[in-house]
């Protein structure tokens, strides 16, 4: 009798564990069914409101396209996505708003502009394409058309359109003026400055073009300073600051701006791109042109703020050169 | 008594693993939710509605279809950081035949969702959800040939949802 009830013990539990067992499968098996009939009953997709077109797409497994009403209103049950933020966590950043001033060269001819005071940058850009495209790959300043087309560029760019020509126009004429000096080919040193965060690049410009010597305690030479700002700045990533050292009056050339935000008040600024950034000031009576390259390079911190930029800059391979 | 024990434990296992559960999405808090600025008029929905499904899946490939071309801004919430800046950013330093995929698209969590009133009448439901996406970019370059740049972002979108 004890025997008789054992067993029936025993197949009572071997019976309730394939039971327990297979609830899963069950669940499993029962899943897609409630999932399709929650989506075909209970999403809005199918409301009644929705026009034969938008019930067709539905049907069809497409999105539906937002409809106005008669009154011009979004009808209900539809919906739009827009970007708001983006941060590039590795790789690519196919988002990516780095944009400086404007540069571009053609044919040895480099053309700059301030892309925020031009009222329209794509058709300055692309009349000066047309403009080089027009002179047989080559811009002849010396060809009165294309000068009153220049002109026109320079108007149109109000007044912050530059043109380096990298090659002295030929013969005489209103040409742009002697050729500028050789870039100083230099390697600049990378080293923190007491009272700044960040690293900063210094380029000596007395010495222009033998030296970029690097002197922490600079005497009487003026010097560009570049920084990449410091990793606690959240919103510059975009920035690069420069600063004059020894206290020489500086007039701001194309790309100059003055930054204020959470990094500080009024600081020297340029806007930063990964490719040939550049400004230009101009100290006493000389301009100097002022190239670096720069890329991003850290990610904001979490928690971080959205700004879909980065919050640290590398700077490097600096140049500068004086124009004519 | 070992054997009510067993079962006992099988039960603890087995109930919360039914698949349904499985399916269920349900929105991550975050620091962003908590301290996020509302517009005027907007009120929080708690807890936050599941969006439509399908629904990032299918702004992730509209994203992609219209990179590097004029409908892109379209899709470039007018709150984005210096959205004009973006737009040329494309025009001038991305490569013509550059297309965008998306390879893949990885957690999605709901930032904040806000009902506004609609300019229009009614109301609007506005959801900012964080995902992260896997994409790649390609383009020849003249000088290096075909390029592939491959990239992990995570992106918050704006999903506006028209409600009555």
């Amino acid at each position: 009798m004890g025997q008789q009830l054992m067993n029936r013990r025993s197949a009572f539990f071997t019976s309730a564990l394939l039971m327990l067992l297979l609830l899963p499968c069950f669940a499993v098996f029962e899943a897609p069914a409630a999932g399709l009939g929650s989506e075909n009953v209970l999403g809005r997709d199918t409301q009644p409101v929705f026009s034969p077109e938008m019930k067709r797409q539905l049907q069809d497994r497409q999105r539906p396209a937002a409809q106005m009403t008669a009154e011009g209103k979004l009808s209900p049950g539809t919906w739009t996505v827009k970007i708001l933020e983006n941060r590039v966590i590795s790789g690519h950043n196919f988002v990516n708003t780095a944009q400086p001033l404007y540069n571009f060269t053609l044919n040895g001819v480099t053309y700059t502009f301030d892309r925020t005071q031009v009222a329209d940058p794509a058709l300055l850009l692309k009349t000066a394409v047309t403009i080089q495209t027009k002179g047989a790959g080559s811009l002849n300043l010396n060809d009165p058309e294309t000068l009153s087309a220049v002109k026109q560029l320079q108007q149109m760019s109000n007044g912050t359109l530059h043109i380096v020509s990298e090659t002295p126009s030929p013969g005489p004429g209103p040409g742009p003026g002697p050729a500028p000096g050789p870039p100083v080919a230099c390697m600049p040193a990378i080293y923190p400055l007491n009272g700044n965060v960040g690293t900063w690049i210094f380029l000596r410009l007395e010495t222009l073009p033998a030296s970029c010597a690097i002197d922490q305690n600079p005497a009487g030479a003026p010097i560009i300073g570049i920084q990449n700002p410091h990793t606690s700045c959240s919103d510059a990533g975009s920035k690069v600051f420069f600063d004059v050292i020894s206290g020489e009056p500086i007039t701001p050339g194309a790309g100059f701006s003055t930054y204020t935000g959470v990094c500080g008040s009024g600081l020297r600024a340029v806007e930063a791109s990964s490719i040939n950034n550049q400004f230009i000031i101009q100290i006493g009576a000389t301009r100097y042109q002022v190239t670096f390259s720069a890329g991003n390079g850290g990610l904001q911190p979490v928690p971080y703020s959205h700004f879909g930029r980065y919050n640290s800059i590398t700077v490097y391979d600096a140049s500068v050169r004086a124009l004519p | 008594m070992k054997k009510y024990l067993m079962v006992f434990i099988l039960l603890l296992i087995a109930l919360p693993g039914q698949a349904q559960e499985m399916r269920q999405w349900s929105p991550i808090r975050s620091k962003a939710h908590a301290t996020a600025k509302l517009p005027p008029g907007a009120k929080p929905v708690e807890p936050s509605q599941p969006l439509p499904s399908g629904t990032l899946a299918r702004a992730a490939q509209e994203i992609a279809a219209s990179w590097n071309s004029p409908d892109f801004k379209k899709l470039v919430s007018g709150n984005f950081y210096d959205q004009q800046r973006l737009t040329d950013a494309m025009n001038t330093e991305t490569a013509k035949d550059a297309r965008l995929k998306v390879l893949n698209s990885h957690s999605a969590s709901m930032l904040n969702q806000t009902i506004v009133p609609d300019p229009q009448g009614g109301h609007l439901r506005v959801s900012n959800v964080s995902v992260i996406l896997e994409t790649r970019a390609e383009f020849n370059d003249p000088k290096q040939g075909f390029i592939s740049a491959p990239g992990t972002n995570e992106m918050v979108m704006e999903v506006v949802e028209k409600i009555d």
